[in-house]
This record gives C-alpha cells, sequence and structure tokens, in this order.
C-alpha cells in the first residue's frame, strides 16, 4: 500500500513546489495561514497536505499548524544549491502525467508512453508547450548544476587538450571544466536552437577557449577534438540511435582520444537504485531510452569499434564510463 | 507504512528524488497489475520470457519494471532474469484475500490520473480534482465509465473483505438489535456481522443501483433476519433500528453533507441507540500515517471528503447532536468511532 501511495506523494511535493512554498519559510516555524496567504493557496487544504508532507520528513510541524523546513524541504527552495523545485514541478507536469497513464500498453507493446499519449516523440511535445519545456530545462540544469561539479571533480581530464561536450544544452558542464582545466579547450555542440540559447556570460571567463557549434549529433559531431564527453545523452536513446551516435564520435576519434559516457549505471545493488527508478522514466516518456548496466554499456561501445576502460563513480548517481578506440 | 526499521536517512537530495519517483512505483504496480503477473507467479522463479508470452507483455520492457519492483520487494530476481513473487507481491494476485490488485489497476486509470494533474489548483482553490478535470462528480465520472466503475468497485471491495473483518473482532456489538448498514454496499460487512450475532437483525441501505447488486447468496443463512431498502442517506435513514453503521461513507464528504446523515440518522435514533462510523483516524503518530496519505487521496478524488482527527470528529458530531464515546482500534488501518445520543 505503501508503493502504492507513490502518485500521491509525487503529486503532493509537485504541488507545493509549483506554489513555492518552500521560497516563503526560513528557520522559524511559520502559521500555514501564513504560508497560504504568500502562496496563494487555500489554507485548510495546504494544512493537509503540508502535515502528510512532514510525515515524510519534507517539513516539520510544531508548534500545531505551524511549519519549519526540514533539510529535504530546502532542496525545493529556488536557490538551493542542488534544488529539485523545477524537478519536482516536471513531474507533476501534464506532458508527464498522460505519459503514465500508458504504462500497461507499454508492458504489452514496448513502446512509450508519450508516443501512446500524444502520438509523436517528447521532443515534439515539449516544444509546443512552451512553458512545460521551459520547466523541464530548469529541471534538467537543477540536475546538471549538482552532477557536473561531481563529475569535474571525479574524473581526472588533465591531460584533454579540446573536448567536445556532445548534446552539451546549455554548457553547464563545459563551463564547470573549462573553470578547473585552464589549459583545456572546449566545443559546445547541441542542435542550433539550444545552442542560441546558451546564456551570454556562460563562457565570458573563457574568451578563446570555446566555441559553439549548432548541429544534430546524428549526423556529424565536432573535428579536432581528443575527447567527447555525452552527458544523460546515451540514456535517451536505443541501442540503435547510440549505434549512430557513437559511430560519428568513433570516426573523429584520434587513436589515443577517449569517449566519456556521464551515465547512470544499473548495478546489481539491491533496493531502489536511483538508476533503476531513472530506468522507469525513460521507459514511459522516450523511444528505446534505458539505464544500463556495465555489461551493456560494455556491448553497446563495443559495436562501435569502442573499448569500455573503467567506470568512475562520482559520489552522485552519475558515472563516468570511459571507453578508447578498440 | 509507520513501523519501518530504522535505518539511516538518505541524503536530502536522494531523499527528495525517492519522494518524487513515488509516481513510478504507483504506475509500475498499476502496469504489472492489469497484466496480471501475479497470477502467473508463485514462490519457484519464471524466466520473464515466459511470464511476459502468458501476459501479453513485451519482455525487455517487463524485466526492467520486474526488476525495479524486485527492488522493493515485490517480487525476487534470480540468475537468468527469473523472478518469483514475494510475501508482498502475493498481494497482487487476484485472489488473495485483501488483494490489492484492483487499487493498483485503479491508481493507473485514467480518472485518478487526470484529477492528479490539478494538485496545484487543488491546493490553489481547495477544490477537488475530479471536479477540475472533468468538471464533474467522481461518481458522475465513474458511471459514465464502465470499465473503470468496475475496476474502482473491485479495489472497494477487495478492501473491505479484511477491514470488515477486522471491525467485527475488535468491536463488541452484543446489545444491537437493529442494525442498519447504511451506504452499506453489497452488504459483506452486514452479512459478516449477522453471522457472528445470531439475534441481530440487519438492514442494507444503498441506492437503488447498488443493493440491486447484492449477491444472491450474500445473506445466506441470516434468512429472516435482513431488509434491503433502497434510498439516498441525504433523504432518509431506515427506521426501527437501534444502530446505524456508516463505513467509510462519512470520509467521502465535507462536513455540511456529513451533517444531512448524521443528522437524519439521529432523529431516528432511541435514547440508547448508536452511530458507528468506521474510518480512518488522523492522529499526531509521526510518519507518513495510513490516514495521512489517504487524506490526500481524499482531497484530490472528492468534493470535500477528508480523513478527521479524533477532534474533527468529535465536532462533527457534536453539531448533529451527537456525542463521541469511544474510538476502538482495530487490526487493520481502520477504527470504529462510537457515538450516541448527545
Amino acid at each position: 500500500m505503501q508503493l502504492l501511495f507513490g502518485k500521491q506523494i509525487t503529486y503532493a511535493v509537485s504541488g507545493i513546489a509549483r506554489l513555492g512554498v518552500a521560497d516563503h519559510m526560513d528557520g522559524t516555524p511559520k502559521p500555514v495561514k501564513e504560508i497560504a496567504a504568500k502562496t496563494g493557496a487555500h489554507a485548510p487544504t495546504l494544512y493537509r497536505v503540508m502535515r502528510m508532507l512532514a510525515g515524510l520528513g519534507v517539513f516539520k510541524e510544531g508548534p500545531k499548524r505551524h511549519f519549519v523546513l526540514a533539510p529535504v524541504g530546502e532542496l525545493l527552495r529556488t536557490n538551493a544549491l542542488g534544488s529539485l523545485r523545477y524537478m519536482a514541478m516536471m513531474l507533476g507536469e501534464e506532458f508527464s502525467t498522460r505519459a503514465y497513464e500508458h504504462v500497461a500498453t507499454c508492458l504489452r507493446t514496448g513502446g512509450n508512453g508519450v508516443t501512446e499519449a500524444y502520438s509523436k516523440p517528447i521532443w515534439d511535445v515539449l516544444a509546443e508547450r512552451p512553458e512545460q519545456r521551459d520547466t523541464y530545462q530548469r529541471a534538467m540544469s537543477n540536475v546538471s548544476a549538482v552532477s557536473a561539479h561531481a563529475i569535474a571533480a571525479a574524473y581526472d581530464f588533465s591531460s584533454i587538450e579540446r573536448l567536445a561536450d556532445v548534446g552539451g544544452g546549455q554548457g553547464l558542464l563545459l563551463a564547470t571544466l573549462l573553470r578547473r582545466y585552464p589549459y583545456l579547450h572546449g566545443v559546445l555542440f547541441d542542435r542550433p536552437e539550444v545552442v542560441a540559447g546558451v546564456p551570454a556570460d556562460r563562457f565570458e571567463s573563457y574568451t578563446g577557449r570555446v566555441e559553439l557549434e549548432g548541429g544534430s549529433f546524428f549526423d556529424r559531431v565536432p573535428d579536432g577534438c581528443d575527447a567527447y564527453v555525452l552527458k544523460h545523452i546515451i540514456h535517451d536513446w536505443s541501442d540503435e540511435h547510440c549505434g549512430k551516435i557513437l559511430s560519428r564520435i568513433r570516426e573523429k576519434l584520434p587513436k589515443d582520444g577517449r569517449l566519456l559516457v556521464c551515465d547512470l549505471v544499473v548495478s546489481d545493488e539491491p533496493g531502489p537504485t536511483p538508476a533503476k527508478m531513472l530506468d522507469f522514466q525513460m521507459l514511459i516518456m522516450t523511444d528505446g531510452g534505458q539505464e544500463r548496466t556495465e555489461e551493456e554499456f560494455r556491448d553497446l561501445l563495443a559495436a562501435s569499434g569502442l573499448r569500455l576502460t573503467r567506470i568512475v563513480p562520482t559520489g552522485r548517481p552519475i558515472s563516468v564510463i570511459e571507453a578508447v578506440p578498440a | 507504512m509507520t513501523d519501518q526499521p530504522a535505518q539511516a536517512p538518505l541524503p536530502p537530495q536522494q531523499a527528495v528524488m525517492q519522494l518524487l519517483f513515488g509516481k513510478q512505483l504507483t504506475y509500475c504496480l498499476s502496469g504489472v497489475a492489469w497484466l496480471g503477473v501475479a497470477d502467473h507467479l508463485d514462490a519457484t522463479p519464471m524466466p520473464v520470457e515466459e511470464i511476459a508470452a502468458k501476459t501479453g507483455a513485451h519482455a525487455p520492457s517487463l524485466y526492467r519494471v520486474m526488476r525495479l519492483l524486485a527492488s522493493m520487494g515485490i517480487f525476487k530476481e534470480e540468475q537468468g532474469k527469473r523472478f518469483a513473487l514475494t510475501p508482498a507481491g502475493e498481494f497482487l494476485k487476484s485472489d488473495t484475500p485483501g488483494t490489492l490488485r484492483y487499487f493498483a489497476m485503479m491508481f493507473g486509470d485514467e480518472w485518478t490520473t487526470r484529477a492528479y494533474e490539478h494538485f496545484t489548483g487543488c491546493l490553489r482553490s481547495g477544490q477537488d480534482g475530479i471536479s477540475q478535470a472533468y468538471g464533474n462528480h467522481v461518481f458522475d465520472v465513474l458511471a459514465e465509465r464502465p470499465k473503470q466503475l468496475e475496476v474502482f468497485q473491485a479495489a472497494m471491495t477487495s478492501g473491505s473483505a479484511l477491514a470488515g473483518e477486522a471491525i467485527n473482532q475488535a468491536y463488541n456489538f452484543s446489545g444491537i438489535k437493529r442494525l442498519a448498514d447504511v451506504g452499506g454496499g453489497h452488504g459483506a460487512l452486514l452479512a459478516s456481522i449477522l453471522r457472528r450475532y445470531p439475534e441481530m437483525q440487519g438492514v442494507l441501505f444503498d441506492r437503488a443501483e447498488i443493493v440491486a447488486g447484492v449477491p444472491q447468496d450474500r445473506f445466506a443463512g441470516c434468512e429472516g433476519r435482513i431488509a434491503i431498502e433502497a434510498g439516498s442517506f441525504f433523504e432518509r435513514v431506515p427506521d426501527g433500528c437501534d444502530a446505524y453503521i456508516m463505513k467509510h461513507i462519512i470520509h467521502d464528504w465535507s462536513d455540511e453533507h456529513c451533517r444531512t446523515i448524521l443528522d437524519l440518522m439521529r432523529e431516528k435514533l432511541p435514547r440508547d441507540g448508536r452511530v458507528l462510523v468506521c474510518e480512518m483516524v488522523v492522529t499526531d503518530e509521526p510518519g507518513p500515517t495510513p490516514a495521512k496519505m489517504l487524506d490526500i487521496e481524499m482531497l484530490v478524488m472528492t468534493v470535500g471528503g477528508k480523513e478527521r482527527t479524533p477532534e474533527e470528529f468529535r465536532q462533527l458530531f457534536a453539531s448533529s447532536g451527537l456525542r463521541l464515546t469511544r474510538i476502538v482500534p482495530t487490526s487493520r488501518p481502520i477504527s470504529v468511532i462510537e457515538a450516541v445520543p448527545a
């Protein structure tokens, strides 16, 4: 029954995140009426939801009908380090909700929920819904901020001269790496509409060390790089699609070059690991995307002439999977 | 969910993600429940290809879902992508007493899903999610969707069996001469009480279309002691009873609606009569108790329905001229809240 009530929890956290409740709280207990007034909420309803979430450690209640943020709840603040506010909002959005209605069908056919619900892939669905796309992008940036630091700290990039971040989005990871490695040159590569949205100040300290290129990684990847990084790209796609991306990279990679795939790795560790949970999200939301085991990464890379050399954990759920030309 | 083993708290980031991924677990359970996966399994591991063939599933997708549910203790994964059922997983079988299979199916059904899309709207306005999604009451929404209605009723019936048994064990009904089960559905609770108390008379009261569906043999052995009456509890309740019982009725409605029902009972109740409300009770117990969780479901799915604290029950009764005398817990997350004329 606890597992069945998971949905209620997701939507409760999502609703609280959307109202921005955590942004109006601090270290002192606030009456629920005051929080409701500040967030435009219906106080008796807000109370019931906060009471339930207090039971789950998001808030603490005391005195009666007064709430304070617990450390878990802190992460719902917009500006918290590693904030998950937009991630929480996203998981309650219509595009994500409608897809989940089709789980039984996905299980029967192997198709995905977004295509079942909208008859088109997730990227097209989001393109038509600017507000939901905005939430989605902020959610991804939230996660990126934390994982970029973890990757930069865990993996030694020092012998790389020119690194392309393929599908690098708004360049957060690349900027983090350029800051840490002052001799590194970088290429940010993503679809033209994505690189057009890179914040003007993202690379302002790295003039002369960074280039922005627009294009599709199914067609081509940047030239003249000794390393390519793919963060949360491979898990979006089927083996067949990944094969295309990896082959483009393999063609351009020098003998001593390397590919760094940053994704979660499904291990034999018991319990509901983040990788297993995210894998279900990929099953429902993407056309063939999945989280992979070490063996699956090895096979996938081998199929494109690459050899998995090691998997570097980061202290966060994400790992760096290193591969070289076979 | 209240007696989790003590464990090191997760780092906050992971704790939030685990809460947010609650939805995934609900829908995973819902998906395998729709396919009837558990009905094909027992303690002997079966290869996922075979399970997929038996349930009409796509084996690689089914594997990923079962792998996740295995990590949550629903299945046990063995070498070679084989799965067995755990004791928790037994509750997804159709014929396990108190099966949760239909609940799992219901929680993934479109009408429950759409309502949750409006959670933020609920928080802003206090209005329920069903009204926002469909502009209609939940019972009207279901009336238009026979398949979903069927799943809903199966879910309610399956939960009822265990709760009914627990109520019957925990509360002493002796001394009651004629008991009306108001909103008593298909009569499972009333039949179990009548069998236990052979002197007692019973009245099953619910809407006409509901009582029309009472199984023929439901009251076998209670002949001559049972009357079935059709009607709306907002208009009348049965005459000549010294006790009224309502299981999971009060939590469906706002205080105002509940008062209408309770007032009708109060008028008919003799001096020494009683009202027995069977509901969960929201307590100060920390942790995500079933009552607090179900309260959120009521918030989203019903117009004004909620789970109540002892104080809220006390006030509700008082406003209809009734006095809460005691709250009798049962072995399940449902209590018997007893009230008498004030």
